[in-house]
């Protein structure tokens, strides 16, 4: 089951596509079935100022990208560096087993947006 | 919002006509229908009606009809049942890979049981070739079995030519009529077949119940063992309001067969040419012509049909994609595959199937909401990768 959270994001994609001014951005991909989500961050002042996401995949990869940038948006980077896949999955909701695995991919991203290491 | 449920194909809700019918069968009316005192005869007198209007619907005698627990289980039995009773006649099988899994896994467990089956490709269009089958039907062959009205993308297939090759080859022919019944005619004798499988609750009965036609003088080795119940072919004591419920379903398909073909008919392609109008690339699955009136399969190029379809259910339309992620790794529609459609198409599908509840506001609701989600899932696609 999808939580109402996550069909919302899914439906409405908030902070879709993509950022001409962003100061950091990355990709991560799911190899084996090829998901792909991208995000874009505009950070000044080590705030996070701006976000957007791009995402080819499953509704759980839509739902954790779209989630991603409303968890980090106006947050410290300090912040989103500490954020890691219990605390997406409890802004974005339920989303079904099998497809947690867009949770990973979406904070994959983030870290390597972030110039850190693997989770 | 305005709950739109477009998954027919999946299942259909069950008509209040049924309803009716089915309710004191699950009351007072409760004998056995094998039961030789009065509250028996009774469960059984409801039998035998339901029986005659099951063979009203398919055009054959009430006792080429016989009762299963659905569309799978008649399948399993057509093909698992002819195949033990008439190996001795030969170990070949043709098949085609747009097949419900209710026939293929049974064709995978008779070729571990010493039979060889061929899986016939569908033209891009969804069509199996009669030609093809005269192909593949040898000596040997035993049966063919092809479904009539494709479930993904309710394609019909030239089934009576199919069936005219097969015979001429001395095979017995068995089609999947689950997505046919009640939705496009359905005549056992000018199809040609031997045996033909239909299930309640695709047409508005419920679910548990099915039937299978066999044609008189085929048999069929039984695949549940117990007693002599229909006719010594399937043990087990008939649920007799599920029974009930197929044939008051199958008594209003046939009343309503007209009706159905032209206003859903209708429907589905103000809905199809809606879409195709108002979003660009989009690309309808399978043939447009040879088809049943109530599907319409679309791919939606640079999206994911699954994201689409929880979208769309977050606005309360209930449909169905032709690809799904699992755990990471993507099972595509074997359908659509064997179809030969580009794997981001079928990534991309969508099917609407529509049933006798569906109405112009449900369309044109989807068609008013449908244009933003898509539009907001290509947004979304990244326009380059690293």
């Amino acid at each position: 089951m999808y939580s109402y959270r996550a069909r919302r994001l899914i439906a409405e994609m908030p902070n879709r596509g993509s950022l001409a001014d962003a100061t950091h951005s990355a990709q991560a991909e799911n190899p084996v079935c090829g998901d792909i989500i991208k995000l874009y961050l505009r950070i000044e002042e080590d705030v996070v100022q701006d976000v957007r996401f791009e995402c080819r995949g499953c509704p759980g990869a839509m739902a954790a990208a779209a989630g991603i940038t409303e968890l980090v948006k106006a947050k410290p980077a300090a912040e989103c560096r500490a954020l890691d896949v219990e605390a997406l999955e409890a802004h974005v909701g339920q989303l079904p087993l099998h497809k947690r695995h867009g949770l990973e991919l979406a904070i994959d991203a983030l870290r390597s947006c972030l110039g850190i290491g693997d989770r | 919002m305005h709950p739109v449920y477009l998954d027919n194909n999946a299942t259909t809700p069950v008509d209040p006509e049924v309803y009716e019918a089915m309710t004191p069968f699950l009351r007072e009316e409760y004998g056995n229908a094998s039961s030789a005192h009065e509250r028996g005869q009774r469960a059984r007198k409801a039998v035998e009606e339901s029986r005659s209007q099951v063979a009203e619907l398919l055009g054959c005698p009430e006792r080429e009809v016989m009762f299963t627990s659905g569309g799978t289980e008649a399948d399993n039995l057509a093909v698992w049942g002819l195949a033990m009773r008439y190996r001795d006649r030969g170990t070949h099988i043709v098949t085609c890979k747009i097949e419900h899994p209710a026939v293929l896994r049974t064709c995978e467990v008779l070729e571990n049981d010493g039979f060889q089956v061929t899986y016939l490709d569908a033209a891009p269009d969804g069509i199996v070739s009669p030609d093809d089958v005269a192909q593949a039907t040898r000596e040997d062959t035993i049966l063919v079995s092809v479904m009539y009205v494709n479930n993904e993308t309710g394609t019909v297939q030239p089934l009576s030519e199919i069936a005219e090759v097969a015979r001429k080859k001395g095979a017995l022919v068995h089609t999947d009529a689950v997505q046919a019944a009640g939705k496009i005619p359905v005549d056992v004798k000018q199809l040609g077949v031997d045996l033909l499988s239909i299930s309640a609750h695709k047409l508005h009965g419920p679910k548990g119940v099915g039937a299978l036609f066999v044609k008189e003088g085929v048999e069929v080795v039984p695949w549940m063992l117990g007693g002599s119940h229909e006719r010594g072919r399937r043990g087990g004591t008939e649920n007799v309001p599920g029974i009930v419920g197929l044939g008051k379903a199958c008594n209003v398909a046939t009343r309503r067969l007209d009706e159905f073909q032209s206003v859903i008919g209708g429907l589905r392609d103000r809905l199809e040419e809606g879409i195709l109008e108002s979003i660009s690339g989009t690309h309808v699955n399978g043939s447009r012509t040879a088809r049943a009136p109530h599907v319409t399969n679309i791919s939606f190029d640079g999206i994911g049909g699954e994201a689409l379809l929880v979208a769309l259910d977050f606005q309360g339309v209930a449909v169905s994609t032709g690809a799904a992620c699992a755990a990471g790794s993507i099972s595509l529609s074997h359908v659509l595959s064997a179809m030969s459609i580009p794997e981001e198409r079928i990534k991309g599908a969508i099917r609407f199937s529509l049933g006798r509840f569906t109405n112009t506001e449900d369309i044109d609701y989807v068609l008013r909401i449908l244009p933003d989600l898509v539009e907001r899932a290509r947004e979304a696609a990244p326009k380059t990768t690293d």
